[in-house]
């Protein structure tokens, strides 16, 4: 898949998962679909980190529901024909309470013992950065430590990531507008799109975290 | 205050208890910042030399001099208890222009620190929204006299401002606030308030008054800017307090255990239980309207010596209540019966107890009289959710109910006279765009249609910048699916928008080149040229009307000009008429004085439960009905019965407006 066939991707997106998303952000720079003023952020995660990225617009989509962000970045070579690096982060905002669920609570901000922290996950594609079985050209980074690095064994396309996010963090969302009796709604020509690009599926029942995520 | 002086020389003055001081170095530094403020507008550029006085009015000349002989007053005019300098020596070459004037004077009182005061101020016709808007944006902030009390009196004790919409009431006592800090800076100061979204405004305020007279910012280890319940990720009132004394805070289901209502009281309620150690020296309120009356007892145990708590309200802006209570209730009484905040008199100087603040600027006159006519419901379905019983409460307020008769059943007028609305926005615009704008549609596919295309035709054709435009909408539950669904239909005119605080509702709002599309909750203490309100047909809601209503004047009053407002059918056209009444009568309200004994029925929070299962109980007993045989109904109805639910049905469609 080339370049144009990606930002075809994240237009396409919104359109997907209509009413998901807010706040569209990404943009096609050169060979690369980032979003304005990108900044590679530390893996040390704070409490304020989401906070702070969404105040400084750094990501590429938000989540309507809870303002959970995604963050696509890919870069082709020159033609736009290779990919040469990619990192797709998704931070997720958690479980707080929405005071404004609540016209009682309207105004003040609760301390909840239980309130989530919420968490997130990248995953880098880097040749360059490379160096031995612990640092995978392409691997999954998580919340839980800067130096697990889960070696993936495919760059996933804007659409099956956002497939997997959605998939791993919203799953009632997911089985609400993507499953009938956990078997896939989609038509056969979505199917192919989303599953058959970088990986056939032999079965005929997709697995969705199998597809992506290999663990060697 | 006066001083035992011991010694007085050139670098310093001693006085009897060992401090130093030396006013004639602080006059030198006054003097010089001053002129640097002067200085930096190229209007009145070397127009102005600040001259050094020094006052000391106790003494006569005569016996100072005698006294200390090494006295060099270095060029200062003096002001002794004999003698009054020569005003001759500080007169202008020339006089001032009118605009020179105003902004020397915006500058000497800091207000010019909010505005940008780049261009010219003089008011000319604009032919485009946007040409208005920088005409407003222009305009020479200046504080009128009841402001400049508010901003910069610091009393003794409690001192309460009551001001409308638009009053100024945030920027006032963050200019308090820095002011105090200017002073008092090792001082322990607390400005507290109930909306999120005012947190960065608040200190960004702050910051920006402080930083006219000191080069760092603000000292936020002393001045704490404060959400009065605290959460998770940042720290309030209630949590501060919670961690000084060493206690767990209540989490928010336990509060919610404890009083279903206001879980904020609870909290209160349990930090007043286990005691309070004062702590603060000053005490600042926003928005006291939103609060429990036991959190102004908090506050008065959390703050030392004299109570100086200054405590700012709307009373028109919260339908929870009447009217606020008496300032002199809040704070509860002292053991011996006494009330802890004496209201009669004065402070020395004098300074007022209670200040009011009768214009409102923001809003022009038919945005603010509509967004209170609609918050009362002068012409509701049900007649006024709630009303201003006390000619004096509305003259307060900025409006004038000269002969009316405040009594149930009577007509009234009640009008606002317009030098309490100095909005220049309606002189200065000539364009076709009115000023208020109400539209009904048959589905909320093309509300949101027509909204996206008019807020285009406002960037695109009236010049109007982004930012200053801003989208409600008046129904909180489905307000993202209309925004998200907005923001596809701006994105397909070019047009950027963001939806800010889906994390974090202390979100900026006016983010430079963006639509800001928000629910009322996030608009509050906020404000716009121009403002969008959609999904209002959900005003003549029957359960929740007093929310509604209290949601609808939040979202009018965000408006500096321009106010849309619409809704679908059927629904929208009753509320239409009812908007439409309001606006044929301005600038004045015309309406039936209501029974004060049913508003305060309506206004208990008792009411929405009744109504609840009002709509419960019409939903069985309809469905009853309706599974009932024909032949039963026919056997028991008889036929005045019948005439009776013929006309119940037919008044039915009436509130629904499905009949001409």
């Amino acid at each position: 898949m080339k370049l144009n066939d990606f930002v075809s991707h994240m237009i396409s997106l919104e359109q997907r998962w209509a009413g998901f998303f807010a706040n569209p952000n990404y943009i096609r720079s050169d060979n690369t679909i980032t979003w304005p003023n990108r900044i590679r952020f530390d893996v040390d995660t704070t409490a304020e980190l989401l906070v702070t990225l969404v105040e400084q617009r750094q990501y590429s989509l938000q989540v309507l529901e809870d303002g959970s962000v995604l963050q696509i970045y890919y870069g082709f070579d020159h033609n736009g024909s290779r990919l040469q690096e990619a990192s797709l982060g998704f931070f997720h905002a958690g479980h707080a309470i929405d005071s404004e669920a609540d016209p009682l609570t309207e105004g003040v901000l609760p301390i909840s013992a239980d309130e989530n922290p919420g968490g997130w996950i990248r995953l880098d594609y880097d040749p360059t950065a490379a160096r031995d079985c612990l640092h995978y050209h392409s691997h999954l980074h998580t919340s839980l430590s800067g130096d697990i690095r889960i070696p993936v064994k495919r760059v996933p396309t804007p659409k099956q990531f956002v497939e997997l996010i959605i998939a791993w963090f919203y799953p009632e969302t997911y089985r609400a507008r993507r499953l009938t009796n956990g078997a896939f709604q989609l038509s056969n020509d979505d199917a192919q799109n989303l599953f058959n690009d970088l990986l056939s599926v032999g079965d005929g029942i997709p697995s969705l975290n199998g597809i992506h995520v290999y663990v060697p | 205050m006066s001083l035992c002086l011991k010694e007085v020389g050139p670098e310093h003055w001693l006085t009897q208890d060992g401090h130093e001081l030396n006013p004639l170095f602080e006059l030198d530094d006054m003097v010089e910042a001053l002129k640097q403020r002067f200085n930096r507008d190229r209007r009145i550029r070397d127009r102005l030399e600040p001259i050094k006085v020094l006052s000391l009015p106790l003494i006569s000349e005569h016996a100072f001099r005698g006294t200390f002989a090494g006295f060099n007053d270095t060029g200062a005019l003096m002001i002794w208890q004999d003698v009054i300098f020569d005003a001759a020596k500080a007169k202008l070459g020339s006089d001032l222009t009118d605009e020179q004037f105003s902004l020397a004077l915006s500058i000497l009182q800091t207000a010019h620190a909010i505005g940008q005061p780049t261009s010219t101020s003089i008011r000319s016709p604009a032919a485009t929204m946007g040409a208005a808007i920088r005409q407003l944006d222009n305009a020479i902030m200046l504080l009128d006299a009841e402001q400049q009390k508010a901003a910069l009196n610091i009393p003794p004790g409690p001192q309460c401002i009551r001001g409308l919409a638009g009053t100024g009431k945030t920027v006032l006592l963050a200019m308090k606030a820095a002011s105090i800090h200017s002073h008092y800076g090792d001082r322990k100061i607390l400005f507290t308030f109930n909306t999120q979204s005012l947190y960065n405004q608040v200190r960004s305020l702050i910051t920006r008054f402080y930083r006219v007279h000191h080069v760092e910012d603000p000292n936020w280890d002393n001045l704490h800017v404060r959400h009065a319940w605290g959460g998770a990720r940042r720290p309030g009132v209630y949590s501060d307090l919670c961690k000084r004394h060493g206690r767990d805070p209540m989490t928010f289901s336990d509060a919610r255990g404890h009083d279903r209502e206001q879980p904020f009281r609870a909290c209160c309620a349990s930090a007043l239980t286990a005691g309070v150690q004062p702590y603060y020296d000053f005490v600042l309120v926003d928005e006291a309207q939103d609060f429990p009356m036991n959190f102004f007892e908090l506050l008065w145990m959390l703050s030392t010596g004299d109570h100086c708590i200054y405590f700012a309200y709307d009373e028109l802006q919260s339908l929870s209540s009447l009217e606020m209570p008496n300032p002199k209730d809040l704070f509860g009484r002292n053991p011996d019966g006494t009330d802890r905040f004496q209201v009669e008199g004065e402070y020395p100087g004098p300074i007022e107890k209670v200040l009011t603040l009768t214009k409102s600027y923001r809003c022009p006159r038919c945005v603010l009289m509509l967004a209170h006519g609609i918050g009362l419901g002068i012409h509701g379905p049900r007649g006024p959710v709630q009303m201003l019983e006390r000619a004096s409460s509305w003259r307060a307020l900025g409006y004038d109910p000269g002969e009316s008769v405040l009594e149930t059943g009577r007509e009234v007028a009640i009008e606002r006279p317009a030098e309490n609305s100095p909005n220049i926005i309606s002189e200065v615009y000539e364009g076709d765009r009115h000023l208020l704008a109400i539209q009904s549609f048959p589905t909320r596919e093309e509300e949101l249609q027509a909204v996206a295309d008019s807020v285009a035709n406002d960037i695109n054709t009236e010049g109007v910048a982004p930012q200053n435009v801003v989208v409600i909408s008046l129904d909180s539950l489905n307000a993202k699916k209309y925004m998200s669904d907005l923001q596809m239909r701006l994105y397909a005119h070019s047009i950027a928008s963001t939806i800010p605080g889906l994390v974090d509702d202390s979100a900026e709002f006016a983010e430079i080149g963006f639509v800001t599309l928000s629910t009322v909750y996030r608009a509050k203490g906020n404000e716009a040229p121009v403002i969008y309100i959609i999904a209002f047909e959900g005003l003549w809601d029957y359960v929740g009307e007093v929310s509604y209503r209290n949601r609808a004047f939040t979202s009018i009053s965000r408006s500096k000009g321009w106010v849309w407002i619409s809704g679908v059918r059927p629904q929208m056209t009753q509320v239409q008429t009812e908007l439409k009444k309001v606006v044929a009568d301005l600038p004045y309200f015309r309406f039936t004085f209501p029974d004060m004994a049913l508003i305060q029925r309506r206004l208990d929070p008792s009411e929405t439960t009744r109504r609840k299962v009002q709509v419960s109980q019409a939903k069985r007993s309809v469905r009853d009905l309706e599974e009932t045989d024909l032949d039963a109904l026919a056997a028991s109805l008889d036929t005045e019965q019948l005439d009776r639910l013929e006309e119940k049905l037919r008044k039915v469609r009436e509130v629904r407006g499905e009949t001409e």
